[in-house]
C-alpha cells in the first residue's frame, strides 16, 4: 500500500510529514533543505502560478495577484470578508455563497488556491519518498466549522489527494508530544498560529488521546499582530493618505513588520526599513516593550477561549498537568508570559512549535495506515450543531465539545395538508437566533402528499471523525430511505469540484478519464481484497446464501475492472458494498461482543 | 462461544441482547431504544463507577473507532462509524449523573415533561427571591453601584452553589436507594422531583453567572 502523508496546511507556512518506522519526520525540500513551504500563491500574468518562497517574495511587488493567508477565507461567504481583507484583495461581487477572489481575468475560490499549496507539498513528498503520494491526513484549526473543514477536504481533492482524515491542529500537536515524551495526564495545547487560535484540553492515557474541550477563534493570529504593526508604522510615517493606502506600500510595510516582530522575540529592539515605490525610505525602530504594548490586547483575546475550554472540561487551571505551545506566534515572549500566568506553570516548547502539528499529522497518517495500532484520537466537535425551527430560533441537536463521531436523529412532519417537502436549515453555533449562527447547509426532504402531521420523516445527522456533517433521512411509515440533497451555504458542490478538477491547469495535460478509471480500479481492487479477506476470516457469521451473493458481486466487479467504464465500476462497488453491509454489521457486533468478553475476563483476574 | 456471555451478567435482562442484535447490526435504530448500560456490559444500576466506565469506553473505542478500521471494507467502516457514535452517546449519557437519571426516566417511559412546567414548591420561594434580587441589582448596577452589586451577586451565587451540591447529594442518595431496592421503578417519582429541582437551580445559577460574567 502506498504511504499516507500528514500535512499541516497552515495560514503562513505549510509542511508535510510521514511516519518513518515509529518516528514522525518532516520532509524537507531536497533542493533547499527547507522544511516549510510559505502558503503563498502568486498568479502570474501569463496564466501560470508560483507557490512558496518565490511567491512570498512577489507579495511586495504584485500584491493584488499574490494571495497570502488564504486559509482565513476557507469556507467563508462574501459577507464574512473584512474591510482589511478588501484593502488587500479584490473579490468577485454579488456571487453569493462561497467567497471568490478576482485575480486579473480569473475568478478563484479559496479551496483552489489551497490546492496549489497542497500540490506543491505533494510534489515535494513524492520527490523525497520516491513514490506517488495519493492519500493524506490534513490538519485544520480545532475551531474550524463544518464549511471550513469541507473546504479543506475539497482543496485536498483538487490537489489530487484522497483526504483520509482531517485532524485538529492542537490534537495533532498533542499526538506528537505524547509520543515524544510519553506524557500521561491532562494536557492543554495552546496553539497560536499565523491566522488562527485554538486551545484544546486533552486527557492522555495509555495511547488514548481524548479531547475534553476545545475553544478558539479562527480569525485571530500572527496576521492580526502584523496588521497592528502596519497601522502603527503607517500612522507614524506621515505618508499622504493615498500612498499609505496603496497595496504595494502596505505589502512592503507588512513584510518589514513581520520581520521585526520575529526578531523581537529574542532582541530588545529591531530596526525597520521599507523602500517605498517613490524611491524614499521609511525607517523606524521598534522596542520590544513598545511591541508588547501594541499587541497586548490581541494576546489578551486568546485568554477568554482558554477559560471557556477549562470551564467546558470541568477543570481548574491547576488541574492541568502540562501546557504545550504550538504555532509561530507562541515564540513571542509576551504570549508565553500570559500562558504561564493563566495556567500557573511554565509551558513546554521542546518540539519546534512550527513543526509539531505536521509531526502529529504524520503520526495520525501512520495510525490510519496501520503502522501504529496503540494510539487513538477521540476528538470533539467545536461548535454546537442545530436546525432552524419556527420563529427563526436555533434548536440544538448536538452540543459543542461532544466527542465525535456522533449522531443524532430527529423526526420531522408536515405543517399543512398535502405538503410535498420539508425544508431543513442546518446551523452551527451557540447563539439562540438562527440568524446569529453560521448557516451550514439547507436541504429538502420530499414527502408524499398527506394530512398535516401524518408523515413522519426521521432525519439522522451524523458528524464523522473529521467533524464533517452528513445527513440521511428515512420515511418512518414506509421504512424507505430518502435521498437528501444538501446544499452547502458557503461551499463547493460536488459538481463544482469535478468541474474544477477538469478545468484546472494542472490537469490540462492529464487525461481525466484515465485518472478516474485508475482511481475506480484501485478502489474496486481494495474492496475485493477486503471483502474476500472478511469472507475467509469471519465465514461463521454468514447467513445461508449470503456468501454466494457476495461472491457473485465480487465476480461482477472483477469483470468490470478489466473494462474501462469507470462509472459502471463505481456502481458495482456501491452494489457490492450494499450486499455486504449486513455481513459487515454482524462482524462489528461480534467485535463489540468480544471486546466486552475480554473486559469481563480481565474483571475476573 | 455463546452470545449469552454478554447478556448483562448482573441482571440478565434481554435488553442487553437487543443491543448487539444479530439480525440488524448494532446501531441502526438503536439510539432511541438501546440500553446504554448494555453497550458497556454494565448491569442496569444507577450507581456507576466512573473510572470503570471510562475504561470500558476506551476499550470499545479501540475496537470500533473508524480510524482503526481503515483497512476494512467501506461497509465495515460505516458500521464502525455508527457503532462509535452510539458508544459515545451512551458514554456521555452515563458519565453525567443528571443525564443518567434523565435517561433512567426515559427507560421507564417517564420524562420531566409537563411536571417540570411548575416550579417545585420547595424552590418557589428561592426562585422568586433570587429573580427579584437580580432585578434589583440590575437596576442598582444601571445606577452605577457596581461594587455592591457584585458582592451581593457573589453571595447569592455561593448560596445557590451550596444548595446545588445538596441536591446533587440527594440525587446520589436516591441512586443508592433505587439500586438497593432491586426494583427499577421504585422511587421514580422521587428521582423526577430531584431532577426537577436541579433543573430550576441550574437555570438560576446560569442567570446569576451571566450577570457575574
Amino acid at each position: 500500500m502506498d504511504r499516507i502523508v500528514g500535512i499541516d496546511l497552515g495560514t503562513t507556512n505549510s509542511l508535510v510529514a510521514y511516519l518513518d518506522d515509529e518516528t514522525p519526520r518532516v520532509i524537507a525540500d531536497p533542493a533547499t533543505g527547507r522544511t516549510s513551504v510559505p502558503s503563498v500563491v502568486a498568479f502570474r500574468p501569463d496564466g501560470t502560478t508560483i507557490v512558496g518562497d518565490e511567491a512570498r517574495a512577489l507579495a511586495g511587488v504584485e500584491p493584488a495577484t499574490t494571495v497570502q493567508s488564504v486559509k482565513r477565507f476557507m469556507g467563508l461567504g462574501e459577507e464574512h470578508v473584512s474591510a482589511a481583507d478588501r484593502r488587500r484583495y479584490t473579490f468577485e461581487p454579488g456571487t453569493g455563497g462561497i467567497v471568490r477572489f478576482r485575480i486579473g481575468e480569473r475568478t478563484v475560490t479559496p479551496p483552489e488556491i489551497s490546492a496549489l499549496v497542497l500540490r506543491e507539498l505533494k510534489r515535494r513528498a513524492e520527490a523525497a519518498l520516491g513514490e506517488e503520494v495519493r492519500r493524506a491526513v490534513i490538519t485544520v484549526p480545532a475551531y474550524f466549522n463544518d464549511s471550513q473543514r469541507q473546504a479543506t477536504k475539497d482543496a485536498g481533492r483538487l490537489a489530487g489527494l484522497q483526504v483520509l482524515r482531517l485532524v485538529n491542529e492542537p490534537t495533532a500537536a498533542a499526538l506528537a508530544y505524547g509520543l515524544d515524551r510519553m506524557t500521561e495526564g491532562t494536557v492543554a495545547v495552546y496553539d497560536f498560529g499565523g491566522g488562527t487560535f485554538d486551545i484544546s484540553i486533552l486527557k492522555l492515557e495509555r495511547g488514548i488521546f481524548e479531547v475534553k474541550a476545545t475553544a478558539g477563534d479562527t480569525r485571530l493570529g500572527g496576521d492580526d499582530i502584523d496588521e497592528r504593526l502596519v497601522e502603527w508604522l503607517l500612522a507614524g510615517a506621515g505618508l499622504p493618505p493615498d500612498a499609505a493606502a496603496g497595496r504595494t506600500v502596505r505589502a512592503r510595510v507588512r513584510r518589514a513588520a513581520e520581520d521585526a516582530k520575529c526578531r523581537l522575540s529574542s532582541a530588545d529592539e529591531a530596526a525597520m526599513t521599507v523602500a517605498l515605490p517613490d524611491g524614499t525610505r521609511l525607517a523606524r525602530t521598534l522596542r520590544r516593550s513598545e511591541l508588547e504594548e501594541l499587541i497586548a490586547p490581541i494576546v489578551e483575546r486568546t485568554m477568554e477561549p482558554c477559560r471557556a475550554a477549562l470551564r467546558d472540561a470541568g477543570l481548574r487551571p491547576e488541574d492541568v498537568d502540562e501546557v504545550v505551545l504550538v504555532g509561530g506566534s507562541t515564540r513571542i515572549p509576551l504570549v508565553r508570559v500570559h500562558v504561564a500566568a493563566l495556567f500557573g506553570r511554565t509551558p513546554h516548547a521542546e518540539l519546534d512549535p512550527e513543526q509539531v502539528v505536521a509531526l502529529g499529522a504524520g503520526v495520525q497518517a501512520g495510525i490510519l495506515g496501520g503502522r501504529r495500532k496503540d494510539m487513538l484520537l477521540l476528538d470533539v466537535v467545536p461548535l454546537a450543531l442545530g436546525i432552524e425551527t419556527m420563529g427563526g430560533v436555533t434548536t440544538k441537536l448536538i452540543e459543542r465539545n461532544t466527542t465525535i463521531p456522533t449522531g443524532v436523529t430527529d423526526t420531522f412532519t408536515t405543517a399543512v395538508d398535502n405538503q410535498t417537502a420539508v425544508d431543513v436549515h442546518v446551523l452551527q453555533g451557540e447563539r439562540e437566533l438562527a440568524s446569529d449562527c453560521r448557516s451550514l447547509a439547507r436541504f429538502s426532504i420530499p414527502i408524499e402528499p398527506a394530512t398535516a402531521g401524518f408523515p413522519r420523516i426521521e432525519v439522522t445527522f451524523m458528524i464523522d471523525a473529521n467533524g464533517i456533517l452528513s445527513v440521511t433521512a428515512r420515511d418512518l411509515r414506509t421504512g424507505r430511505e430518502r435521498s437528501v440533497d444538501v446544499k452547502p451555504s458557503y461551499g463547493l458542490t460536488d459538481e463544482e469540484v469535478e468541474r474544477m478538477l477538469e478545468e484546472s491547469i494542472d490537469y490540462a495535460e492529464e487525461d481525466v478519464a484515465a485518472r478516474l478509471l485508475a482511481e475506480a480500479r484501485t478502489e474496486a481492487e481494495g474492496m475485493i481484497r477486503h471483502t474476500e479477506r472478511t469472507l475467509a476470516q469471519s465465514g461463521a457469521l454468514l447467513e445461508p446464501g449470503e456468501a454466494e451473493r457476495i461472491r457473485a458481486a465480487i465476480g461482477g466487479l472483477r469483470e468490470l475492472v478489466a473494462g474501462t467504464d469507470y462509472n459502471r465500476i463505481r456502481d458495482e462497488i456501491e452494489r457490492l458494498n450494499e450486499i455486504s453491509t449486513p455481513f459487515a454489521q454482524r462482524i462489528m457486533s461480534a467485535s463489540i461482543r468480544s471486546a466486552l468478553e475480554r473486559k469481563s475476563a480481565s474483571d475476573v483476574v | 462461544m455463546s452470545t449469552d456471555a454478554t447478556v448483562c451478567r448482573s441482571c440478565g435482562k434481554a435488553a442487553a441482547a437487543q443491543l448487539v442484535c444479530d439480525g440488524c447490526g448494532i446501531v441502526q435504530e438503536l439510539p432511541r431504544e438501546a440500553d446504554f448500560f448494555a453497550v458497556f456490559g454494565l448491569p442496569r444500576r444507577l450507581e456507576i463507577d466512573l473510572s470503570d466506565l471510562e475504561q470500558r469506553y476506551y476499550a470499545l473505542s479501540r475496537r470500533l473507532h473508524p480510524d482503526l478500521l481503515h483497512d476494512r471494507s467501506p461497509a465495515e467502516q460505516a458500521a464502525g462509524l455508527r457503532a462509535t457514535a452510539l458508544v459515545t452517546r451512551a458514554y456521555r449519557t452515563l458519565r453525567d449523573p443528571v443525564q443518567r437519571a434523565l435517561y433512567w426516566l426515559a427507560l421507564h417511559g417517564e420524562s420531566l415533561g409537563r411536571d417540570n412546567q411548575r416550579v417545585p414548591p420547595e424552590l418557589a420561594a428561592t426562585v422568586f427571591e433570587v429573580q427579584e434580587k437580580l432585578e434589583e441589582l440590575r437596576a442598582a448596577h444601571a445606577g452605577g453601584d457596581g461594587v455592591g452589586f457584585r458582592a451581593e451577586m457573589v453571595a447569592i451565587r455561593a448560596d445557590l452553589g451550596a444548595r446545588l451540591d445538596a441536591v446533587h447529594a440527594r440525587l446520589r442518595d436516591n441512586f443508592t436507594r433505587v439500586d438497593a431496592s432491586g426494583d427499577e421503578t421504585a422511587l421514580l417519582a422521587e428521582t423526577k422531583a430531584v431532577l426537577s429541582e436541579l433543573h430550576y437551580l441550574r437555570t438560576l445559577v446560569r442567570d446569576v453567572d451571566k450577570e457575574l460574567a
